[in-house]
């Protein structure tokens, strides 16, 4: 049976475009507003520095996974800061996954919600999207793979729709290059947690993976690269045709620049709506890994055999919660607490822990 | 006589002591009863007389034979009392008596008189002896194929196959011959999977017939062909065939062991036997492609897959499948590989089309009108003005006639099956529209539907399709595009998680790791490109092309 | 729970699975279609005509304004008529040869638009829907009132609306644009929205920047903009002219040559044709049709002087020659005194335009932004002073004209 067993882990190449595909999502819609308030027509140097910063906050995690291969970081957090700790720092990884998924739910949501079906409770809505998340979480992990791999194609047919933006460029409106407000560039970074999301789901999905002859930072470098470029171009092409000051005062300006797109003579009218269908694979991948993450994370720390048994616990307080920030207030609230926690996490507690392995290394050395 | 000859009524049995009707009608009766009684007594007896018998006989077995012919002629008789068809021929082979039994209708008698009778009457002083079968076999009997056989559970099927039986006075064994001929359909065209420009030939039901013709294909000594007899009753022959070096090592035991643990009484059709094979039994999708085409098999074959060809059946299974297997038709291959890739890759955009399109109709029609540009939402705001119903009403009356069509067009005769195309087009297309009842868009959006299905290679799989369209409608009607996106996702999710023999359904569709196989997937290229089996079947030998020995 | 039925009871199961099955189909049968509605069940909107209430009042046959186009509303004034232009579904005969109407307008006063749009639902038997709305015609005497900003806050805020909705300003009534019909037969607003299309070969009419979308940008930028102009005299609307506004009040207008000034400057018209007095005989005119066009508009600032450099690149034909003497076409001097001429006609037009602009205190060609973006660090010290800076900025125009061809028979 030596065939069958060879296919269960993933190449590095699938784990690159695992990451990928699940950092795209409908969150960077109503993030797109206060960032480039924030970095005006500079926004495109925001979301290059965003892409660096976040990529070395995946490259960390990379390198804190392979220094305990087979391991989810359920398991080996307790034997780098004990058994209480461990427990905070595993349940705050949880809230940054469950803070993914609650921010991806509520801005799929709100979107369809504003653009398509304007009538229908959002309740509905996010328990459809909800019911849908969690067929696909209860599956294992070869059918979720092979999941990404498809709706990963949704990325590039999402793109081709947003460059038609092109069509409107001017390059006075992303004048003066010279940044006056390098604070501002560098809050425009804060907000970019919206836009790449779910990397978290490494420290998790890392043993999956066969360690092979490319090495997993290359490939999930490479998909940062490229998840980095679409937002830098992306940036460019949107200040270019729509402005920044119209940016800051549209509640979701990505799909204000599609609507300023008309091409006469197709068939092709409204294009927001296509590029809204074309955002759904993205955050279903992003939520599915992250609930995915979840719960194999529990089931591997807590010795469970089936991660399906983690997927109910959780679901009502997703539910609830989406439900709950759609306030503006609320929203906003729930906005800064994503981003600290994210920032915390991915900037504080994993340094701290690959601190702790080094120096652990260093003193097993010694001995 | 010395009554006077008055004119009284009197009955007939106050003169004749026994002809009382009554009584009569009683004793009818009870001789009714008595004959009942007695059919009862005679079955316990032969059920007793079985018994008996089994006592004698070995685990399941009937009875045993014994050494006197006329005992044996007896026990064959009782096993299969009430077989008319069943002829018992009586001889004499030397000194002994003989007696050949067979099935007229699945025996070439003029066989048996040559081979069996001739030789053993024509041949043989009238003193001669016999001591055992071998002797016999071994020097008089010409036919091609013979065994001996000693359990009587055996004897009765091969009676029962078309293979007579010969039974010598005191040899205890009985010879069974093969001389089955029975009437069967020639080799013809495939009925459903009829290609422009491949080979016509196709199975019939004979397994003899069906093996010949994969054997012909190639004469490759590591084919592999493994025949068992499935079905309690019916003991119907099945035949794995594999190719040994090159299929998985693993696959072939897994399959077999599925095979021999199969425990019905009947097996009559290929589908009988797939049903066993699957392990998700409420999928609508097919697991094992049926085909009726040889030079599918073989080719499956040689990519490391197994075929299990059954008999009476002309549908021949192979497993593991996937979907790309449903959507390839050997028009791919005889073509042009330009023509071929763009044949292929408007299949899969039939696929989508054959799934989403009313829904995507529906949803645009009711949700989302904008997306329309300004003249084409007028003129169908226009046509839709005129007609009665919701969207999604009159999607599912066509969608319902379509396929009460689809099924009136199966069952007719062939003679109407003309006039049943032009009915079908006049009710479905015009008339329909003109009586106002749907508008000219959505015919025109359910006939590309309905082509759409038609054109899927597999039979099968068209049908599948047709399952997921009605939820797809439902979805679109409850939540537009919204909810075609997300009925489109959860069936993405539904593929991806069917599993055959631990082979993803979807084959090598959008998995990186085996990205050399995506040169046979969505596009066919050339086949100086094709040097390597698929790599998802795991072969063991992964040349095609060139290449060492 | 799961686990306390009993495997063995199959009455419990079957129950369990039918009422699952009959919960989830209700849910189907009940909900849903929140959002569903047919086509033919909304009322296409194609133009929105904003009016002036009193105007229209006055003009209006009776004495008072029609009690249907009017409601009682406790804050808010009667300020603006809204009229909407309505397509029709079902096909009307034609009677006697007259093309059948395919529109018909509904009306309502009062201020803020959406009261009006919602109350106009009383007038319609179906959904007003606005996802197909061609045209925005606001009348003069309404922009005068308030601004413009008041006007067409809904249209911005409606998520429904599209971006590139024409929008033009009449200084006559609006809603009688909405009553037109047009002869080609197709809905008014279809045919307000084609006539723009041709902007990019009529150089009397601005196009490229002027529909809703760049409107509401520059709006948001607090930058000058320029709406179309369209005039409506006896049943014929024609386009031409600029409207321009600055802080969302009108300014004035630009005239079909202002206009011509305007596209030079942006160089946005694929199509164009200059008429010039032919050098050798000044009484006939000589056509140049420009096909080809490259403006560059470039800040400069030398010590303590602002200019702007305009420089234009036109490469075109001879399109019409009126003289009455035939020229000789392969003279090259003549050809090239041509070009000067057109030369000196286009930066003449540039040079009248920015004169008007700057005397108007309107800056469309937004030399604002291009000061910013070019001199960033200059712009900081003279943004307070800009409105007193702007009308002294000199404008040197060079223009380079080729005559590519001359036609196909001279």
């Amino acid at each position: 049976m030596a065939n069958l067993e060879a296919k269960g882990k993933m190449s590095a190449w699938q784990l690159g475009i695992v990451i990928t595909s699940g950092l795209l999502t409908a969150r960077l819609l109503t993030a797109t507003s206060p960032f480039v308030s924030c970095a005006q027509q500079l926004a495109w140097l925001s979301s290059a520095l965003a892409g660096v910063l976040f990529y070395l906050a995946a490259y960390l995690m990379i390198r804190l996974g392979q220094q305990f291969p087979e391991e989810t970081i359920g398991e080996y957090i307790p034997s780098l800061v004990g058994r209480k700790f461990g427990a905070i720092i595993f349940l705050v990884f949880i809230i940054v996954l469950l803070v993914n998924i609650i921010n991806c739910a509520a801005a799929l949501t709100t979107l369809v919600s504003i653009f398509l079906l304007d009538r229908t409770p959002q309740e509905f809505l996010v328990i459809v999207l909800l019911v849908a998340v969690v067929y696909g979480t209860v599956q294992d992990w070869r059918t979720i793979l092979r999941v990404i791999q498809i709706l990963f194609f949704g990325l590039p047919m999402l793109y081709i729709f947003y460059s038609l933006i092109w069509l409107n460029f001017d390059p006075l409106n992303l004048l003066p290059l010279w940044p006056d407000n390098f604070i501002g560039i560098l809050q425009g970074v804060a907000y970019h947690t919206n836009y790449y999301t779910g990397y978290e789901s490494l420290l998790v999905l890392l043993p999956l993976a066969n360690r092979g002859k490319v090495s997993f930072t290359r490939t999930v470098g490479w998909g940062f690269l490229v998840i980095t470029l679409i937002y830098v171009f992306g940036a460019i092409v949107l200040v270019g045709s729509i402005t920044a000051k119209t940016i800051a005062s549209v509640e979701q300006p990505v799909i204000y620049g599609m609507k300023s797109v008309e091409l006469p003579g197709t068939f092709i009218e409204r294009l927001e709506n296509y590029m809204i269908m074309f955002f759904i694979p993205g955050t279903y991948i992003s939520m599915v890994l992250s609930y995915f993450a979840i719960a194999e994370g529990c089931r591997k720390s807590l010795k469970y055999k089936d991660h399906r048994t983690f997927i109910p616990v959780f679901l009502p307080l997703i539910f609830w919660v989406s439900v709950f920030i759609y306030d503006p207030q609320r929203y906003h609230v729930f906005q800064n607490f994503s981003m600290f926690i994210a920032f915390f996490f991915s900037f504080v507690i994993i340094p701290l822990l690959l601190f702790l392995v080094w120096r652990k290394k260093g003193r097993d050395q010694q001995c | 006589m010395d009554k006077p000859l008055g004119f009284r009524f009197h009955k007939l049995s106050a003169v004749q002591a026994n002809s009382s009707i009554s009584e009569t009608c009683h004793r009818l009766a009870l001789l009714q009863k008595q004959v009942q009684q007695s059919k009862e007594i005679e079955a316990a007896i032969s059920v007793a007389v079985k018994d008996l018998r089994k006592a004698m006989a070995p685990d399941g077995q009937p009875f045993i034979f014994t050494n006197n012919i006329e005992m044996n002629e007896q026990l064959v008789r009782s096993a299969l009392s009430r077989c008319d068809d069943i002829k018992y021929r009586s001889f004499r082979a030397g000194k002994a008596k003989a007696l050949l039994v067979y099935l007229s209708g699945l025996t070439d008698t003029s066989k048996l008189e040559k081979t069996v009778i001739e030789c053993l009457t024509g041949k043989l002083e009238s003193n001669e002896t016999f001591g055992d079968m071998n002797e016999i076999t071994d020097l008089l009997i010409t036919a091609a194929n013979v065994t001996v056989v000693e359990k009587p559970t055996e004897v009765i099927t091969n009676i029962l196959k078309g293979n007579s039986l010969l039974l010598i006075d005191g040899i205890s064994d009985a010879l069974s011959i093969d001389a089955a001929k029975y009437e069967k359909r020639q080799i013809s065209k495939s009925e459903n999977e009829d290609v422009s420009k491949g080979p016509h030939d196709a199975f019939n039901e004979t397994l003899s017939d069906n093996l010949a013709l994969v054997r012909r294909r190639t004469k490759d000594p590591d084919l592999k062909v493994e025949i068992f007899e499935i079905g309690s009753r019916t003991q119907t022959p099945v035949a794995l065939l594999y190719v040994d070096d090159i299929v998985k090592p693993g696959l072939v035991d897994e399959i077999r062991n599925q095979l021999l643990s199969i425990d019905i009484d009947k097996v009559i059709i290929a589908a009988n036997i797939e049903e066993f094979l699957s392990n998700r039994i409420w999928n609508p999708f097919p697991q094992a492609l049926a085909t009726e085409r040889p030079d599918k098999i073989v080719a499956g074959l040689y990519e490391g897959r197994i075929s299990i060809i059954i008999d009476n059946s002309p549908s021949a299974l192979m497993l593991p499948v996937s979907l790309q297997d449903f959507m390839q038709s050997v028009d791919d291959y005889t073509e042009r590989p330009a023509v071929a890739s763009l044949t292929r890759f408007s299949r899969y955009v039939s696929l989508f089309i054959a799934v989403f399109l009313p829904a995507i109709y529906v949803s645009i029609v009711s949700y989302h009108p904008g997306m329309l540009p300004a003249g084409l939402a007028f003129s169908i705001a226009e046509l839709r003005a005129k007609t009665p119903f919701p969207s999604l009403l009159e999607a599912f009356l066509m969608e319902g006639l379509l396929e009460i069509f689809q099924e009136a067009i199966v069952r007719l005769p062939q003679k109407l099956a003309a006039a049943a195309g032009v009915v079908g087009a006049l009710v479905i297309g015009t008339t329909v529209v003109e009586a106002a009842l749907v508008n000219a868009l959505l015919v025109v959006v359910i006939a590309l539907t309905g082509l759409s299905t038609f054109s899927m290679p597999s039979y099968t799989f068209g049908m599948a399709l047709r399952f997921f369209r009605i939820p797809a409608l439902l979805a679109s009607s409850v939540l537009g595009l919204y909810g075609v996106a997300i009925f489109a996702i959860v069936m993405i999710v539904f593929l991806c998680s069917l599993r055959t023999y631990d082979e993803s359904y979807l084959g090598d569709l959008f998995d990186i790791t085996l990205i050399a196989d995506w040169k046979d997937g969505v596009v066919r290229l050339p086949a100086k490109f094709l040097t390597s089996r698929p790599k998802r079947l795991g072969p063991k030998d992964r040349t095609r092309l060139g290449g060492e020995d | 729970m799961l686990s306390r039925i009993n495997k063995g009871n199959v009455t419990a199961r079957v129950w369990r699975i039918a009422a699952a099955a009959i919960g989830i189909c209700a849910c189907l049968l009940t909900t849903g279609c929140w959002d569903a509605k047919e086509m033919q069940d909304r009322n296409f909107i194609l133009v929105a005509a904003i009016d002036d209430a009193d105007i229209v009042k006055k003009s209006e046959s009776e004495k008072q304004i029609a009690q249907t186009q009017t409601f009682v509303q406790k804050q808010g004034t009667k300020e603006y008529m809204l009229s909407l232009q309505v397509l029709k579904l079902a096909k009307t005969e034609s009677k006697g040869g007259v093309q059948a109407e395919k529109t018909f307008v509904i009306s309502n006063t009062g201020k803020p638009m959406f009261e009006m749009v919602r109350d106009m639902l009383g007038q319609s038997s179906k959904s007003l829907y606005f996802e197909q709305l061609d045209a925005i015609v606001i009348s003069e005497a309404a922009v005068k009132k308030n601004g413009l900003r008041p006007i067409i806050d809904f249209f911005r805020r409606d998520p429904e609306m599209r971006s590139r909705t024409k929008i033009f300003i009449t200084p006559g009534e609006a809603k009688a644009i909405a009553k037109y019909s047009p002869p080609t037969g197709e809905p008014g607003g279809v045919y307000l929205n084609g006539l723009v299309r041709n902007h990019k070969k009529n150089i009397h009419v601005g196009g490229a920047r002027t529909d809703f979308g760049y409107i509401i940008q520059a709006m948001d930028n607090d930058a000058d903009y320029a709406i179309l102009r369209l005039d409506y005299v006896d049943n014929v609307p024609k386009l031409g002219g600029l409207a321009l506004f600055k802080h969302d009040i009108l300014m004035g207008y630009a005239d079909e040559y202002l206009t011509r000034g305007v596209k030079f400057t942006y160089g946005t018209e694929k199509s164009a044709v200059i008429a010039i007095k032919c050098p050798e005989h000044p009484e006939q005119e000589i056509v140049y049709e420009l096909f080809q066009h490259d403006t560059k508009l470039i800040p400069h600032i030398e010590g303590d002087a602002i200019y702007f450099t305009l420089d234009i690149t036109m490469q075109g034909n001879i399109g019409e020659i009126d003289c009455t003497v035939k020229h000789d076409m392969h003279d090259f001097s003549f050809l090239h005194s041509i070009e000067q001429a057109v030369a000196q006609e286009v930066s003449q037009n540039a040079q009248d335009t920015w004169k008007f602009q700057q005397q108007l205190g309107v800056d469309i060609p937004n030399t604002k932004a291009r000061f910013k973006g070019r001199h960033p660090f200059e712009w900081k010290k003279i943004k307070d002073r800009w409105e007193e800076i702007y009308p002294t900025i000199p404008l040197i125009t060079s223009v380079n004209v080729n005559i590519r061809g001359i036609g196909e028979h001279d």
